[in-house]
């Protein structure tokens, strides 16, 4: 069960509009490591994770990584607001308004649209928590990329703030899987999977 | 007067630490550092709000904050709108 509150987790108020940007940024919303997938990822994974742990940040970052597609909507939201028609058309997002107008879109930078193929939940804890730690970094690396092409202070704050939490998200992680190695085996430290085996 | 921008941020900035500590919580469950911690940071969000809430209605955060009227929930702003005085509030 989920609650809304009706606030972003870090502002988003941006002055300056600019459709190029947004096209960009989406990717963050739909694309292959962008916050659609990690919350789908990671809330997913709950149901097979056999500690408690494990279960609890599971849903704590599958929950915050919603706030984050919030927080990536408002800004490509509030990049593309009163364009007129040179600016759509100058910008090359011609493509991105004919098929959605200015409407938020799950869709990557590329053009491709989100697919659960971004993501996996494989039952098994080892194999799980490593896709997190590469998923974290990969939308870490996405993050910097977006920082070294934007100039603009009111949208590198807020993405700033949500390349920090994909760091501080790894080490959670990276606490999860100690946790779990620490219960398995010493045999069995990396291919074991006690809720199945 | 605490302005409400200000108050509001720091509204915002407790319940940032208070989420934080408790994702650090769910992998250091025995902490007790980290608990006291949280019980610091809620108190002077209860303060905070208590002041919020003496110069400027009701904090809605949730619909469980509604006390009166429904419009108090669905009142704008959203949280994706731009913050007013900018002159910005409108759609294309």
């Amino acid at each position: 069960m989920w609650q809304y509150e009706k606030r972003l987790q870090y502002p988003v108020n941006i002055k300056n509009p600019n459709p190029k940007m947004a096209q960009l940024i989406i990717s963050q919303y739909g694309g292959p490591d962008g916050e659609s997938a990690a919350a789908l990822r990671y809330l997913s994974q709950r149901f097979s994770m056999p500690y408690a742990e494990l279960k609890g940040i599971l849903t704590d970052i599958g929950t915050e990584e919603l706030a984050h597609l919030e927080m990536v909507g408002a800004i490509v939201h509030q990049l593309t607001r009163n364009l007129n028609e040179k600016q759509i058309q100058d910008c090359g997002f011609a493509p991105y308004f004919v098929d959605h107008t200015v409407g938020v879109y799950p869709v990557a930078a590329s053009g491709n649209p989100f697919t659960a193929e971004y993501l996996q939940s494989k039952g098994d804890l080892i194999t799980d928590l490593h896709e997190d730690l590469a998923a974290e970094q990969k939308a870490r690396t996405t993050y910097d990329n977006l920082l070294r092409m934007i100039d603009d202070p009111d949208v590198r704050e807020p993405l700033k703030f949500l390349r920090q939490r994909e760091i501080v998200h790894f080490q959670r992680f990276g606490e999860g899987l100690r946790i779990a190695q620490d219960r398995l085996n010493s045999k069995n430290f990396y291919a074991f999977n006690p809720s199945f085996d | 007067m605490v302005c409400k921008t200000a108050i509001e941020k720091r509204i915002s900035a407790y319940h940032f630490a208070l989420y934080d500590l408790a994702l650090f919580l769910n992998t250091h469950p025995c902490d007790q550092q980290a608990m006291q911690l949280r019980h610091v940071y809620k108190e002077r969000l209860c303060k905070l709000i208590d002041e919020y809430e003496q110069h400027y209605g009701k904090y809605i955060r949730t619909q469980d904050d509604v006390e009166h009227s429904w419009s108090e929930w669905i009142c704008d702003p959203w949280p994706w709108d731009v913050a007013k005085g900018d002159g910005c509030c409108v759609a294309i």
